[in-house]
């Protein structure tokens, strides 16, 4: 049996109603299937710009072994990683890709005001089983397209060569911003060989355009979790968060799990 | 016999007249255990001098206006690294951590950057206290500051978290808090194992009709000891997060933030040996500026 691991990414939104300290129980990122998961990292993300000052504060845990802390500490508490400079993600675990397979990608611009368009790619770094030399995918769009226009990106440059099969070791999405903090992304979606959807990421109407960002280079807030430390689960386990909104709004945050599962073919 | 590396903490405020310069007193910067101390690296922070100074004025630059020279005592005063400070302390690794809009800033994140894992026996647990250092006159006040210790349980490798919260605002008038301590201890039936340790600072304070950026990560100091064992934090005040947390930058924009110069390989600090600084100011301001140094005891 050959052991192959798939990348996965859940993303979530939700809503913590007003309140100084009502709480949320989210229900979670079940990660199912394969033989075990590896959990790469997680992020919080804030969906609208406050300038209040209470934070939001969490805790975490694994269902089936309750919540790791009774009290709740501040979110950039749990800010252990550091931030990519660029929109990148280095998958924990190599993914195998087999001649005749390809990738399916759409892009969604998400940046609003000026500029408003600009040209967008993907690029998926690996290298030949075969020969060991390296190898990309890729695809570009580099018609200028107004905010909000998607691009599906399935050239043939996304399909594995013919004579060997190949190792992923990582995917990068480029975005010509003018926001000096980089932090305006792209919406990304991803689909496997099998049309499985790597990243299932919603566009959501007039949400803050960052969502892509998330996905494929973290934010500025990033948990790193890791085969290091512990986090390889079953995939009946659960990865559990508890937010309690301290604000006197509601708060809306986006929540991004990342990761591998491992599957035998 | 096996050696277990220790984190050691050691830190100083002192204030440098205009243009002039001082020793800064080497027993505060003493290896007073019975173990070699491997030094990692010395980081220096302190508050803009031009108070209420946006963090990109001219007149900000703790570090920069700084001629720093470092020691090891017994041997002569000065002898390892003479330097301005601008080339002998180093920019930033890694970019900035919030939650992405303006409240975050009011509670940004830094990491303690532990080079190896800690254990944490399966009795022990961590003490933690923090103080607001701000000035009082200021209106900064820590809001729900607080610690996450990640990593593992050693046998079973779970997934685990030791971690502290101060309920309360702490106002910059008030001492060093003590955090609850439920969450902080090893509850369970084996070691953990530590292998990041993040604690939370303030990075703003309202000034007027603007946001003003607190550039050094100044506003919370931290005390952070195990139970049991060889402490890590020696002395009684808390260490600034700045001096704790010199590589993360605070915002993507701007030279301005904490600095740090990392020894090279195997500079050690014998028991009783000292490290000599001394610290030259080169305008005609004085400043108020923290200096830590941070090392780890081979204790066997």
């Amino acid at each position: 049996m050959i052991r192959n691991y798939l990348p996965f990414v859940r993303q979530q939104y939700f809503e913590i109603p007003t309140g100084t300290r009502d709480y949320a129980r989210i229900p979670i990122f079940s990660t199912g299937g394969g033989a075990k998961v590896i959990l790469d990292d997680f992020s919080v993300w804030q969906a609208v710009p406050s300038i209040t000052d209470s934070p939001l504060l969490m805790r975490i845990g694994v269902m089936g072994y309750k919540y790791f802390t009774e009290d709740f500490q501040a979110v950039q508490a749990y800010s252990n990683g550091h931030r990519p400079l660029c929109s990148r993600w280095n998958f924990p675990k190599p993914y195998r890709m087999y001649p005749g397979q390809k990738l399916r990608t759409q892009i969604t611009r998400m940046q609003v005001g000026s500029p408003i368009d600009y040209p967008i790619g993907i690029m998926f770094n690996g290298i030949r089983e075969k020969d060991q030399r390296p190898i990309i995918l890729y695809d570009t769009d580099e018609e200028a397209k107004a905010s909000q226009a998607v691009s599906a990106l399935n050239d043939m440059t996304l399909a594995t060569p013919h004579d060997s099969s190949i190792l992923l070791y990582g995917v990068t999405v480029s975005q010509w911003s003018g926001d000096v903090l980089n932090r305006t992304g792209v919406g990304v979606q991803i689909w496997g060989p099998d049309d499985r959807q790597w990243i299932e990421t919603a566009v959501y109407d007039g949400a803050p355009a960052q969502i892509g960002l998330r996905v494929i280079g973290p934010p500025t807030n990033v948990m790193q979790l890791g085969e290091q430390n512990g986090w390889v689960l079953d995939p009946k386990q659960t990865f559990t968060v508890e937010i309690i909104n301290t604000n006197a709004g509601t708060e809306g945050v986006y929540l991004t799990l990342r990761g591998v599962v491992e599957v035998e073919e | 016999m096996s050696v277990e590396l220790v984190p050691r903490w050691l830190w100083q405020e002192v204030t440098i007249p205009q243009s002039g310069e001082i020793i800064i007193d080497p027993s505060n910067f003493a290896n007073t255990t019975a173990y070699p101390m491997v030094l990692s690296w010395l980081s220096i922070c302190g508050k803009v001098a031009t108070a209420g100074a946006p963090y990109d004025d001219a007149a900000g630059g703790v570090v920069r206006r700084l001629n720093v020279e470092v020691g090891l005592t017994g041997y002569s005063d000065i002898n390892l690294v003479p330097m301005v400070g601008t080339a002998f302390f180093c920019g930033k690794r890694f970019r900035q951590k919030d939650l992405g809009n303006a409240s975050a800033t009011t509670v940004v994140s830094a990491d303690l950057e532990i080079p190896r894992a800690l254990r944490i026996p399966r009795d022990g647990g961590l003490v933690v206290s923090c103080q607001n250092i701000h000035d009082p006159d200021d209106d900064v006040s820590l809001i729900s500051p607080s610690i996450v210790a990640q990593g593992y349980h050693d046998d079973s490798k779970i997934p685990g978290v030791l971690a502290g919260r101060h309920t309360e605002t702490i106002t910059s008038a008030t001492g060093p808090q003590l955090f609850n301590s439920s969450d902080l201890l090893n509850r369970g039936r084996e070691d953990f194992i530590i292998t990041s340790i993040t604690v939370t600072d303030r990075a703003v304070r309202a000034a007027g009709e603007g946001i003003e950026i607190i550039p050094q990560l100044t506003s919370a100091a931290w005390r952070i000891n195990p139970v049991t064992g060889v402490e890590w934090m020696p002395q009684p005040d808390p260490i600034p997060t700045g001096c704790l947390s010199p590589f993360t930058r605070l915002y993507d924009v701007y030279d301005e933030g904490p600095k740090v110069y990392e020894f090279p390989k195997n500079v050690v600090l014998q028991p009783r040996q000292r490290l000599g600084i001394k610290l030259t100011e080169q305008s005609a301001a004085a400043q108020t500026v923290y200096i830590c140094l941070r090392g780890e005891l081979e204790v066997e």
